[in-house]
């Protein structure tokens, strides 16, 4: 132990009063919440209480298993998929009881699953209702001009662009604004996956959708809250429903800022791992994949035994911060 | 203005009453309503402020949350955090994390209203003096941090610690001044001026330490609580009624009354620093070692001797057990300081301790001062600057 002097030992006595940083990009008047301050459901989950879903208008199924496939046409034989994006500030409970105000797409983080086919044609139209300008930037083929970065179609406050192309190559991929400062507007919540599947499709599988992410809620360049679709916990609150030997197909993408690594670890199986979702040809059969900013993979499993089966970033720390669900197998 | 309507009122109105009264009511009323005017305009400047928002206007910005913790207690397996909402804005606590992970938690009540305390809960298997960072995450994400340096488990109202407390106190206080004492001058009148200017290094000294050791502590009050304020507080009061006292005495000065008041001052110097060393092992800063107690057991002895110098210009007096009465009001206030600060936690009161130590310790280098300034030389100044370098050598002991 270190010794310590009577004039340290004197100075030791203070040191608590600390000034929370922060609070200034936070909302105006912190309402008391009502959660009950008693112990979680699961002995695995640490914090206390419950997100109200629907104050935050989505929930964390929705956000898993919906896809926006876009309203369909046809225009010479080219199917043309029209999607609608628009650009919003919205208040979101990422753990029980904290409030995050986010920037999102469509009120939501992340924002709509957008997945169309190898060769559609996409036109994405993006409203700015915000008071900052606004881009969406697509990972993916497309000429410079749909690129969505500052000069190349970015919303201005109150206004409203269209890109257009033709989705390619197949894979899992991201969207996200590219108005600048970046990592601000990443941060912030600006951010989606974006599915091409290819022209013959995948296997038949129950899929997923699983985006990690992770909030900065005092705005001091590091996350308090961590998270797999938003919500710390969630799907730990609510345990995913799968079936034993059926096939599983998570598209995960890593938004998290802040820190450059991420990862997915399953519990109990192991998985084909379809890096960015560009081939068809498993690269790998593992149970772990680390995963860098903007990185994605598509992974397939399935579990041998029914039963609940935890899966979690092994930067133990994310787990422990809210990045942790559960498989409830039947 | 009001002078004015009030001589053209009259003009037109001639007074109905007797002639001289008319004109002293009048002013008597006008100085009434001109004492009004500062109460009136400043309740109509504060709910202006308060209820047209005119300061955020002109910010723009968002009132910040500020939490300060102002106890830890620590039982095996168990955190508990007292914290007091010291900002302007209410403060939900919504989440805790310790060490960088949710825990669950309970708390006395999450919705702090301004300057509202309240006690958060969190069960941990924490270890003995492996740090602990706590983080409070409030419900707009905001976060209010604590590190708990070397954990321990903080001592409850048991006889046993209050004896271990009291021990400490007499150990580091009480029993040196004692001994102090015991080096009762039998200096000629000819040295009186030397052994007096050596009290006077040694009182300047203290009101030094306690002056840097309350703002010390201060600083580390929360924001709202204004420590620096708590320590002006205490000091100039002190140093305003230890003035009152020394005048009623005046013209009888002898060397027991400077004496006293002598004793009085490290005596509530020995309060604050009970209460703040109490506080400091309450809250597991730091484990209070053996070398820490030789330390001030040292550098107290010399408080004594500051006692025992001005009864050197009038001689010991008579019945020695008044000596025993002058260490005890020295050296044991410690003990109650640190039960006190260990049982309780007084972060505030050992500021204000401090402070009132300070400024008692200054009316008494005041009239210490007057009676060496009589008496000046180099001997005089040879023994003041000793005096001041024994304190700081002992000082670094502890």
């Amino acid at each position: 132990m270190t010794f310590v002097g009577r004039r340290g030992f004197l100075g030791a006595v203070g040191g608590a009063g600390l000034v929370v940083a922060g609070a200034s990009a936070a909302v105006a008047a912190p309402q008391p919440h009502s959660q009950p301050h008693s112990h979680s459901h699961s002995p695995m989950i640490g914090t206390v209480g419950q997100v109200d879903h629907a104050r935050n208008g989505f929930t964390p199924t929705e956000l898993r298993t919906e896809f926006d496939w876009g309203v369909v046409s046809r225009e010479g034989g080219q199917t043309v998929r029209t999607y609608h994006l628009t650009a919003a500030e919205k208040e979101i409970e990422v753990a029980p009881g904290v409030r995050y105000p986010a920037w999102t797409y469509n009120g939501r983080v992340p924002g709509p699953t957008i997945r169309a086919v190898e060769g559609d044609l996409m036109r994405i139209t993006l409203d700015n209702a915000t008071d900052h300008p606004h881009s969406v930037h697509f990972h993916g083929f497309h000429p410079a001009a749909m690129d969505g970065v500052p000069g190349y179609r970015e919303a201005a406050p109150g206004g409203s662009v269209t890109y257009e192309f033709t989705a390619e190559p197949f894979g899992l991929h991201l969207y996200h604004c590219h108005s600048l400062p970046l990592r601000t507007h990443l941060a912030r919540g600006l951010y989606g996956a974006f599915i091409v599947d290819p022209r013959a499709g995948r296997p038949a599988a129950n899929e997923h959708v699983l985006v990690l992410n992770a909030f900065d809620t005092d705005f001091n360049a590091s996350n308090e809250v961590y998270a797999v679709n938003t919500v710390a916990f969630a799907y730990a609150h609510e345990p995913i429903p799968v079936r034993a030997g059926e096939l599983q197909r998570a598209y995960v993408v890593n938004l998290t800022e802040f820190d450059p690594l991420n990862s997915i670890h399953l519990h109990a199986t192991f998985f084909d791992l379809f890096r960015t979702g560009t081939s068809l040809t498993p690269h790998e059969f593992t149970d772990i994949v680390s995963m860098g900013q903007a990185e994605r993979h598509v992974i397939e499993f399935r579990y041998r035994e029914p039963g609940q089966y935890m899966f979690h970033a092994h930067q133990t720390e994310f787990t422990d911060l809210g990045w942790m669900g559960m498989f409830e197998v039947t | 203005m009001y002078q004015a309507r009030k001589r053209s009122a009259r003009t037109l109105d001639p007074p109905t009453g007797p002639g001289p009264v008319r004109p002293v009511r009048a002013r008597r009323l006008a100085r009434l309503a001109l004492a009004c005017v500062p109460v009136l305009g400043l309740g109509v400047l504060v709910a202006v402020l308060v209820f047209g928002n005119l300061v955020h206007t002109v910010s723009g910005g968002v009132p910040v949350e500020s939490v300060s913790v102002e106890d830890v207690t620590l039982a095996p397996g168990e955190l508990s955090l007292h914290l007091r909402n010291d900002g302007p804005t209410p403060v939900t606590i919504s989440q805790v994390m310790v060490d960088d992970a949710f825990r669950p938690f309970t708390a006395s009540e999450p919705a702090l209203s301004r300057l509202s305390s309240a006690t958060v809960v969190v069960p941990y298997p924490w270890q003995q003096a492996i740090p602990v960072h706590v983080a409070l995450l409030t419900s707009t994400g905001a976060v209010i941090s604590h590190e708990i340096a070397s954990p321990s488990v903080t001592p409850v109202g048991a006889p046993a610690t209050l004896g271990m407390l009291a021990l400490i106190g007499l150990a580091m206080a009480a029993i040196p001044v004692a001994l102090g004492l015991l080096w009762l001058p039998g200096a000629s009148q000819r040295a009186v001026g030397a052994v007096l200017a050596f009290t006077l290094g040694l009182l300047a000294f203290l009101l030094v330490d306690s002056t840097a050791e309350g703002l010390e502590l201060a600083g580390g009050l929360g924001a709202g609580l204004n420590g620096v304020g708590v320590f002006a507080l205490g000091a100039l009061g002190a140093l305003a009624v230890f003035a009152a006292v020394e005048s009623l005495g005046a013209g009888r000065a002898s060397g027991m009354r400077l004496a006293w008041l002598v004793a009085i001052g490290i005596g509530l110097h020995n309060l604050g620093e009970g209460l703040a060393v109490g506080t400091a092992m309450r809250i597991g800063e730091v484990a209070l070692g053996s070398a820490l107690v030789v330390g001030f057991a040292i550098h107290n002895l010399t408080e004594g001797v500051a006692i025992a110098a001005p009864l050197a210009t009038s001689g010991v007096p008579g019945q020695r057990w008044r000596l025993v009465l002058v260490a005890a009001v020295a050296g044991l206030p410690a003990v109650p300081g640190l039960w006190l600060g260990g049982l309780t936690g007084g972060g505030v009161w050992a500021v204000l301790g401090l402070g009132v130590a300070a400024g008692a310790i200054a009316q008494v280098v005041f009239s210490v001062g007057r009676l060496v300034v009589a008496k000046p030389g180099p001997l005089a100044a040879a023994s003041f600057t000793s005096a001041v370098g024994v304190m700081y050598l002992t000082g670094l002991l502890a």
